[in-house]
C-alpha cells in the first residue's frame, strides 16, 4: 500500500475514524488495532513476508526479555549474538545472499569455476532494512541497559510494525516509541492532528507534484546513459539529487503527519540538508535516523572519536561502507558510500579552513560544494551498474546543446518543474531561517490556513505526475 | 470525540470543495480530449440510441473487442439472418466490461441473440496490462451515458486508483496544463463539454480497418520469429470467468439466446489452438450451460487462409473485410441452424427490407419476390435449370458499394453442384444487351463465385458490370 495511493488514503481514513470514535481510548485495544491495521498494511503487498516480520518481532521480545533477566554477562552476550545472527541472518539471506554469490562468481569465473547455479530468486521483502534495525536497537538498548524491555507483546509488536513507518523509516528507537504505546488514555490533541495533516498533504505534494516530476528527466537519462550530453547529463543528476531528497523527505514527512494525526511523535528525519555546510553537517540532517543509528551501534562501539586520527578514519570509512551496503545490495552503492566517506574525511577540514571566516558568502560555497560532491556522488546511487554510473559521470564533460536538457518534458513542464524547484528553495530557505515554518502557517487565520491545505491538495490532483500513461511512483526508499 | 468529530466534517466539507472544483471543470469540459479521428466507440452507443428513437430494434447484439467490430461484418449478418445485428464492441474489451457494455445496451434495445466473441476472455484483469488497457477501459466506460448502470459497474471495472481518472476527464487530462494549454484554452471558450459524433447512415458498429490480408513476406517471416500468440498461455482470468457467469445468468433471465464465438487468427500466428480451445471450451460449458460455440481458431478454412487476416506479426491479428464476410456468414448460419423456427426475423419487413436493401450482402441472401418495389433491383432471371445447373435467380442490382457500376449475380443451389463449381470456375452468362442508346449485340459475362457470401445450400457468383448495360435477355448459362 502506497502513501500516494486512494487505497492508502482510503485505509487510512477508516483507521482514523475507527481510532478516534473509541478505540484510542483503551490502551490494549488501541495497541492491537494498531498491530492488525499494521499487519493488513503489510500484508497488501505480500502477506507471506509477514511471517518475517513476526519473527524477528517474536525474537527479540523474547531475547529482550531473556537480556534483562540474567546478570550473567556471557549468557547476555550468547542472547544479544542470538538477536544479530537471526535478524542480521534474515537481512543476508533476503537482500544480500545473491549480491554475494554474484561476487564471488564474478571472482571465481577467470578461474574457470562458477557458483552462478547457487543465484537464488528471491524477492526484497519491503521496509526490511528498516525494520531489522528497529528491532535490532531494542536488544542492544536492553543489553546496554539503556532500556527496559516491554512485557506486552502486542505492544511490542506493534512498535516494530508501526505502519506509518515500517517500510521506510524514520528509523525509531525503542525508547522513543514504545513509550508512547504504553499509554494509558490517549486525548486528540487537535493542533497535533493539524500539524500532522499539514506535514504529510506538504510531504504528498513534494512526492506527487515535485519529486515524480522531477523523475521523468531523470528516468529518461538514466536509461540510456550513454545518448546524453554533457547539460542533460548533470541536469539529470541535479534532478536526481532533487528527486531523491524529495521522495525520501515526502515518504518522512508522511509518516511523521499520519502518526501525529494517530497521536504519536515519530522522530525528524530530514533537516534540510542541501543547506549544510559540511558533510558532517549533512549527515545530521539526511536521513537522521539511520546516521544516529550507525552512529550508536557501530561508529561509536568501534571507538568513535576517541581514538587516534588513523583509526578514526577508518572507523568513518567503515560505517560508510556498511551505510552504502545498507542502501543496496550492489558495489555502486559501496562505492557511493565509500565517496561519501571520503568527503567527510577529506573534504570537511578544507572546508572548515577555506570558509572557516568567510561569513554568510563562505557558508553559502560551503553548502554548494557539499551538496555539488553529494550529487556527483549520486550518480553511483541510481545507475544499473558501475558502467553506467561511469558513462554519466564521463559525459557531464562532453559538449551539448543546452536544449537537450529539455527532451524529456514539454516547455510548459520545463517552467513548471523550475518554478516548483524555486518554490521549494524558498520554502526550505524561509524553514531554515525561521526554523519552524509549519509553526508559522498552523498559526495563520482559519481562512488562510484553508487556503493553504486546498492549494496543496488542488496541486496534487492538477499538477501531479498521475494519469492513464503513468505507472504507480514507487517510493525510491522502498527498495531498501 | 466532539472535536475529532469537528475535524472530521472540516475535512469532509474541504474534501466536498475539491469534488466540487472537478464537478465544474467537468461540466463545463474544460479539460475534454481532442475529437478522436475515429470515435467509433462513441458512434456505435450513438447510433444505438438513434435506432431505438426511430422505432428500430437491434435483433442480433454482438459483443467483444477490436476483433469482433473487425471480424464480424453485421450488415452481411442482418441480410444473411434477416435481423438487425449490431456490433457493440469496445477497443481492448474484457468480459467484465462486456457485460456492463450489455446491461446499459439492453436499455435501448431488445436483442434476441447476444453473441460475444471470446478474446476478450484471455488472462487480462482490471485495466489488463497498463495503461494500454485502462485507456482502452476508460474509453468505454466514457461512452457509456446512463449514470446508474456506470456507477454500479465502476467498482467492477475499475480499480480503485483508476476509478477517478475514469469518472474525471479533469483528472484524467489534467497533464493539458503542461503539455496541450491550446486545447484547455479551445475547451475554455467552448464553454460546453466536447460534442459527440454525428450518425447519419445506417451504422451497425463495423469498424473496416484491414482490406488486404497477409502477404507472402510476412508468412515467410514467420519461419523466422517466434509464433505470436501462445495458446498454452492464454490463461482464462478469473475476473472474466465470473463475467462469464454473469452474461450467460443475465441472458436467462431475459429470455435472449447466447452464442459465443472464436474469431480466428492465421495459423502460423498462434501456436497450441487445441490447448487455447480447452481453457475457453471448459468455462462455455461450466460458466456458460453449453451455449453454442463457433471456433473458428481451429478451423482450417479460415486459419490457412491469408487473405483473411491483417497483414501484421504482432500479437494481436484481426480479420480483414473478407475475413470477416466469411465469419459473419458463418456465425449467422449457427445461429440459424439452432434456434431458426424461435427467431422473429424481419426479411419479410417491408421498412426492414428498405433499410437495408442498399447495404452490401442484403441481395445474397434476400430476393425480393416482387410485392416490394426496390430501386436499383430488377429480376432477371428465377428458378431455372439449364443442365446440371439449378439457378435460384438472376438479378441486377446497385447498392452502396457498386458507386458507379451494378452487380449482376446468379445464386445457384449448391446441391445441384458439380466438380467444376466447387473449384470456383466461372458461371458464364450470354446475354443479349445493349449499351447505352447503342445497338442490341450478344456477349458472355464471366461472374465469379464468391466464396464468403456463398453457403453450403447457395453459390453465389456476381459480377461488376456498367450501370448504362440493359440486360435484355437471358440466352444461355453454363460453368
Amino acid at each position: 500500500m502506497l502513501f500516494n495511493s486512494l487505497v492508502f488514503l482510503a485505509f487510512f481514513f477508516i483507521c482514523l475514524v475507527l481510532y478516534w470514535f473509541g478505540i484510542s481510548q483503551h490502551k490494549k485495544v488501541r495497541n492491537a488495532f494498531l498491530l492488525f491495521a499494521s499487519y493488513f498494511f503489510y500484508a497488501w503487498w505480500d502477506w507471506r513476508f509477514l511471517g518475517l516480520i513476526i519473527l524477528s518481532s517474536a525474537v527479540d521480545f523474547f531475547i529482550g526479555k531473556g537480556i534483562h533477566g540474567t546478570d550473567d554477562d556471557q549468557r547476555r552476550k550468547w542472547l544479544l549474538t542470538a538477536s544479530l545472527v537471526v535478524n542480521l541472518g534474515l537481512l543476508a539471506i533476503f537482500k544480500y545472499y545473491n549480491f554475494f554469490i554474484d561476487s564471488l562468481d564474478a571472482v571465481l569465473s577467470p578461474l574457470g569455476a562458477s557458483v552462478a547455479s547457487a543465484h537464488l530468486s528471491i524477492v526484497l521483502p519491503v521496509g526490511i532494512s528498516f525494520y531489522t534495525f528497529q528491532t535490532l536497537s531494542y536488544s542492544l538498548d536492553i543489553y546496554r541497559k539503556k532500556l527496559e524491555p516491554t512485557k506486552d507483546p502486542v505492544q511490542f509488536f506493534a512498535f516494530v510494525t508501526f505502519f506509518p513507518q515500517l517500510v521506510a523509516g524514520p528509523i525509531e528507537r525503542a525508547r522513543d516509541l514504545l513509550p508512547q504505546f504504553d499509554r494509558e488514555e490517549l486525548n486528540l490533541d487537535i493542533a497535533m492532528m493539524r500539524s500532522g495533516l499539514l506535514l504529510a498533504m506538504w510531504g504528498m505534494f513534494k512526492k506527487i507534484v515535485i519529486a515524480d516530476r522531477l523523475a521523468l528527466v531523470v528516468d529518461a537519462a538514466f536509461d540510456q546513459p550513454d545518448g546524453m550530453g554533457g547539460a542533460a547529463s548533470a541536469w539529470a543528476l541535479f534532478c536526481f539529487a532533487g528527486q531523491l531528497y524529495l521522495d525520501f523527505s515526502a515518504y518522512s514527512d508522511i509518516a511523521i503527519g499520519i502518526s501525529r494525526m494517530l497521536g504519536f511523535k515519530l522522530s525528524t528525519n530530514f533537516k534540510r540538508p542541501y543547506f549544510a555546510k559540511s558533510f558532517s553537517d549533512f549527515w545530521k540532517r539526511w536521513h537522521i535516523t539511520l546516521s544516529s543509528w550507525f552512529r550508536d551501534y557501530l561508529y561509536i562501539p568501534l571507538g568513535g572519536n576517541r581514538v587516534s586520527k588513523s583509526r578514526m578514519t577508518i572507523n568513518v570509512m567503515i560505517v560508510f561502507l556498511v551505510s552504502g551496503l545498507w542502501h543496496g545490495a550492489s558495489w555502486n552503492f559501496v562505492i557511493w558510500g565509500a565517496l561519501n566517506g571520503l568527503f567527510i574525511i577529506v573534504l570537511d577540514p578544507l572546508l572548515t579552513k577555506v570558509f572557516r571566516n568567510a561569513g554568510r558568502v563562505g557558508r553559502f560555497l560551503s553548502a554548494a560544494i557539499v551538496t555539488g560532491s553529494w550529487t556527483v556522488s549520486l550518480a553511483f546511487f541510481r545507475a544499473q551498474s558501475f558502467e553506467d554510473a561511469g558513462i554519466v559521470l564521463r559525459q557531464i564533460f562532453t559538449w551539448s546543446e543546452v536544449e537537450s536538457v529539455l527532451q524529456p518534458m514539454s516547455d510548459a513542464n520545463h517552467q513548471l518543474t523550475c518554478g516548483l524547484l524555486a518554490l521549494l528553495v524558498v520554502v526550505e530557505g524561509a524553514a531554515e531561517l525561521r526554523k519552524n515554518a509549519a509553526e508559522w502557517l498552523l498559526q495563520l487565520p482559519r481562512p488562510m490556513r484553508w487556503g493553504v491545505y486546498l492549494s496543496l491538495a488542488w496541486g496534487c490532483i492538477m499538477l501531479g505526475i498521475h494519469g492513464l500513461q503513468v505507472e504507480d511512483k514507487q517510493f525510491i526508499y522502498f527498495q531498501f | 470525540m466532539k472535536k475529532f468529530t469537528h475535524f472530521l466534517l472540516r475535512g469532509v466539507l474541504g474534501i466536498g470543495v475539491l469534488m466540487a472544483g472537478i464537478v465544474l471543470s467537468d461540466s463545463k469540459g474544460w479539460f475534454d480530449a481532442p475529437i478522436d479521428a475515429n470515435p467509433h466507440i462513441l458512434k456505435r452507443w450513438k447510433a444505438l440510441k438513434n435506432m431505438k428513437e426511430q422505432g428500430q430494434d437491434v435483433d442480433v447484439l454482438i459483443l467483444g473487442n477490436s476483433h469482433a467490430y473487425t471480424g464480424i461484418n453485421p450488415k452481411h449478418m442482418s441480410a444473411r439472418l434477416g435481423m438487425t445485428s449490431f456490433v457493440l464492441a469496445n477497443n481492448s474489451s474484457i468480459w467484465t466490461d462486456s457485460y456492463w457494455t450489455l446491461r446499459e445496451a439492453l436499455l435501448w434495445c431488445t436483442p434476441q441473440v447476444v453473441v460475444i466473441e471470446t478474446y476478450g476472455l484471455n488472462n487480462q484483469g482490471l485495466g489488463g496490462e497498463k495503461p494500454v488497457h485502462l485507456v482502452n477501459q476508460i474509453r468505454a466506460f466514457d461512452a457509456r451515458s446512463d449514470l446508474k448502470t456506470k456507477l454500479v459497474s465502476t467498482p467492477d471495472l475499475f480499480d480503485l486508483e483508476d476509478m477517478p481518472k475514469a469518472w474525471s476527464q479533469t483528472i484524467r487530462n489534467h497533464h493539458y496544463l503542461w503539455e496541450n494549454r491550446e486545447q484547455i484554452a479551445a475547451n475554455v471558450k467552448r464553454g460546453t463539454p466536447m460534442p459527440g459524433p454525428k450518425v447519419n447512415d445506417l451504422y451497425l458498429g463495423r469498424f473496416v480497418r484491414f482490406t488486404s490480408g497477409l502477404t507472402p513476406e510476412s508468412l515467410a517471416a514467420y519461419d523466422s520469429i517466434p509464433v505470436p500468440v501462445e495458446g498454452a498461455t492464454q490463461v482464462v482470468h478469473p475476473r472474466n470467468r465470473e463475467a462469464a457467469r454473469w452474461i450467460t445468468e443475465l441472458c436467462d433471465e431475459l429470455g435472449i439466446k447466447l452464442m459465443v464465438v472464436t474469431l480466428p487468427m492465421h495459423s502460423k500466428h498462434v501456436s497450441d489452438p487445441e490447448i487455447w480451445a480447452g481453457y475457453l471450451g471448459e468455462v462455455v460449458e461450466t460458466e456458460m450451460n453449453g451455449a453454442p460455440w463457433l471456433n473458428l481458431q481451429i478451423d482450417s478454412s479460415y486459419v490457412n487462409n491469408p487473405d483473411y487476416f491483417e497483414n501484421t506479426l504482432k500479437a494481436n491479428q484481426h480479420m480483414t473485410f473478407r475475413g470477416s464476410i466469411a465469419a459473419s456468414k458463418d456465425i449467422a448460419q449457427v445461429i440459424l441452424d439452432e434456434w431458426e423456427g424461435e427467431l422473429d426475423r424481419r426479411n419479410n419487413d417491408r421498412a426492414w427490407v428498405e433499410l437495408f436493401h442498399q447495404e452490401d450482402g442484403f441481395y445474397a441472401y434476400n430476393i425480393p419476390d416482387g410485392s416490394i418495389e426496390l430501386e436499383g433491383f430488377r429480376l432477371l432471371a428465377n428458378e431455372m435449370v439449364v443442365g446440371e445447373l439449378s439457378i435460384l435467380d438472376a438479378a441486377e442490382f446497385t447498392n452502396k458499394q457498386s458507386g458507379e457500376n451494378k452487380f449482376l449475380q446468379f445464386r445457384v443451389d449448391a446441391t445441384s453442384s458439380s466438380e467444376r463449381i466447387h473449384s470456383g470456375s466461372p458461371l458464364r452468362a450470354q446475354f443479349i444487351y445493349r449499351i447505352g442508346k447503342g445497338e442490341k449485340q450478344s456477349g458472355v459475362i464471366d461472374l465469379r463465385l464468391n466464396p464468403e457470401l456463398s453457403t453450403d445450400d447457395i453459390f453465389i457468383y456476381q459480377k461488376l458490370i456498367v450501370k448504362d448495360a440493359e440486360l435484355l435477355k437471358l440466352e444461355a448459362v453454363a460453368i
